[in-house]
């Protein structure tokens, strides 16, 4: 049976979706009542079977929430296919509303990155996924996200990224992006994460890219921390050549030095609460206790509460990239024709 | 018993025998733990009561009340009450009041904004929001870091038997996928730690330059299954046939002995 032939048969019995006029969209669910795969590595695992993909396909791997996920990944399968895309994703219903616990969920105990996006040049994406990394007593090395490849996007969005700590030495990023063809973080709130051993030293930074383009957007960040001897803190340090608009952090503390944005990347329309966010319309010095719904540890809610300083106070970036007009609630800033805020919430939806 | 989890055939970033994923007794008791406690169907034991939350006898406030960090506990419409559940510690907070919490850390709440979203999401269909117990105005969740070790899963597995009648016994094994048991090859094995979990998926890494750690290979660790496919108990052309589930879990005996067939990559 031909590779063709046999994909039309799939389609028949309903393993394989229907997409766009003569394409076959492989989606598959992840989870562990009666799904395709029980986990997100047995999925990745199978993105070079030619018996489940064509060249030129978007494979979508949808997770739900039936249990936790307990696994770290690197997604660097269908290059030998030749996919145009690999995207994991969360099925709708089953995606969290912007706090922990309520939606599909990757805890990692391991010492590797959660996500690790591998050199080819496929195009790589991970959205509205929840990530916990609160349990993990890792040692040196351990990230959210590495993206590090070359001919290729990735994305990162409408994720939850919370409880990161006890790294114990090493230089260690949360997210770290190495990617070529650029890298794209928009409308995901990051909370409670840092290096809580006393006894390290060095500069943590949630997010840090090294000379590529990066966009990062409408991102939410809070209470990151280096309790280091001598450690300090960056919420963002981005290189030139990256953009953070619409960004908001707030409590970025260390015991040396710690700053909410830092590098030179072209930045406008952020806030923070020290006096590091810069560019036109950025906001300094805020009160975090003004604009959160809950900052109690345990019960993070980082939607904006009424008067916050940073609703209203964003600037529109439309539809590009694409997907970037939608909220962490799902909600469409573009459609509604609002006024945009800071962050990952749009108060006003 | 355990599992493994073999790659069957070459791909471009695994090598045939690659051990893909490292089940252990504690992980496959804890996710079946959490579809009893948390069964989704029309004939879940404890059904939401008509306000959207869980009733308190719940069999899924006894999972979040031993794997959870903390239990909030809403005692009026602005307060709130913080236990830390391993030693009982409270904080009492008012809504909008900034305290110093567990964390050492200044912290504040809109108890009213944040109960209202909870329960705006409890509402909507098919999803689960935060489990919510207790009544209107007097609602109790979870939240934290969360503890699935095996005592922690002796008092949840102890509810489910008390409340439900099921014994963990009865689920000795992992929930494969329907395409998990065509894709790959799982195998039975003795149990292992987490350490030792880790240990047996851990990817093989350059880190010469600790700045800069390089995945040489996915996988460090593999299996020769196609040298052992007589104790396997099946033909090589089923296992590799994609099309069609091969389950030797329960059949395969004896089990898969670690110590002889996973080889570490050099």
């Amino acid at each position: 049976m031909t590779v063709s032939a046999r994909r039309r048969k799939m389609l028949e019995m309903g393993l394989l979706s229907p997409g766009a006029a003569g394409s076959l969209l492989p989606t598959t669910s992840i989870g562990t009542t009666d799904r395709d795969y029980s986990t997100i590595t047995l999925w990745e695992a199978d993105l070079d079977d030619t018996d489940r993909y064509s060249e030129n396909d978007d494979a979508v791997g949808e997770m739900y929430n039936d249990s936790v996920f307990d696994e770290s990944v690197t997604i660097n399968g269908g290059g030998t296919v030749g996919l145009n895309s690999v995207t994991l994703t969360v099925a709708e219903g089953e995606r969290h509303d912007g706090t922990a616990g309520t939606g599909a969920i990757v805890r990692s105990s391991s010492n590797s990155p959660l996500f690790s996006f591998g050199a080819n040049a496929l195009t790589k994406a991970v959205r509205w996924i929840e990530s916990d990394l609160s349990s993990a007593e890792a040692l040196s090395g351990q990230r959210y996200l590495v993206a590090r490849h070359s001919g290729g996007v990735s994305i990162c969005d409408h994720c939850l990224m919370h409880g990161a700590s006890s790294f114990q030495s090493a230089k260690v990023n949360y997210i770290r992006i190495r990617a070529s063809s650029g890298t794209t973080l928009n409308n995901s709130i990051i909370y409670d994460t840092g290096e809580a051993f006393t006894g390290d030293a060095g500069e943590k930074n949630v997010i840090e890219n090294d000379g590529n383009v990066a966009d990062i957007f409408n991102v939410t960040m809070h209470n990151c921390y280096n309790d280091g001897s001598s450690g300090s803190i960056n919420g963002v340090k981005l290189a030139a050549g990256a953009n953070a608009r619409n960004v908001l952090i707030t409590d970025v503390t260390a015991v040396t030095s710690s700053a909410c944005f830092s590098g030179s990347a072209t930045e406008d329309h952020n806030a923070s609460s020290d006096a590091t966010a810069s560019g036109t319309g950025s906001l300094t010095n805020i009160v975090t206790a003004d604009q959160y719904v809950s900052t109690v540890g345990g019960s993070e809610d980082l939607h904006l509460k009424p008067g916050s300083d940073c609703i209203d106070a964003g600037t529109d970036l439309g539809t590009t990239p694409s997907g970037v007009e939608i909220d962490i609630d799902g909600n469409d800033r573009d459609a509604a024709a609002v006024t945009w805020d800071i962050g990952a919430h749009e108060f006003e939806l | 018993m355990s599992e493994l989890v073999l790659k069957v055939g070459a791909g471009a970033n695994y090598e045939d025998g690659d051990i893909l994923c490292a089940f252990n007794r504690r992980m496959i008791r804890c996710v079946h733990a959490q579809h009893l406690c948390f069964e989704r169907g029309p004939d879940r034991r404890f059904a939401r009561l008509n306000n959207g939350l869980l009733p308190d006898t719940d069999v899924a406030r006894d999972f979040m009340e031993a794997t959870h960090e903390f239990r909030f506990a809403r005692t009026g419409s602005d307060t709130l009450t913080i236990t830390r559940i391993s030693d009982g510690q409270e904080i009492n907070i008012t809504s909008n009041q900034s305290f110093i919490g567990f964390n050492g850390r200044a912290q504040a709440m809109d108890v009213q904004e944040f109960v209202a979203r909870r329960r705006e999401s409890l509402a909507r269909p098919n999803a689960q929001g935060i489990p919510m117990f207790g009544s209107d105005g007097r609602e109790v969740w979870y939240g934290g870091k969360q503890d699935y070790s095996d005592a922690v899963l002796d008092t949840v597995w102890t509810a489910i038997t008390n409340k439900l009648g099921r014994q963990d016994s009865e689920f000795p094994l992992w929930p494969a996928g329907r395409q998990d048991l065509k894709s790959h090859l799982f195998l039975p094995t003795d149990d292992f730690d987490d350490i030792e979990a880790q240990a047996l998926i851990a990817p093989q890494i350059d880190d010469s330059d600790p700045d800069n750690p390089v995945t040489v290979h996915k996988r460090a660790r593999r299996v020769d299954w196609r040298a052992i496919v007589d104790d396997i108990g099946e033909s090589r052309g089923r296992i590799e046939d994609r099309t069609i589930v091969v389950d030797v879990r329960e059949k395969m005996s004896p089990a898969l002995d670690r110590g002889l067939s996973v080889d570490r990559k050099r």
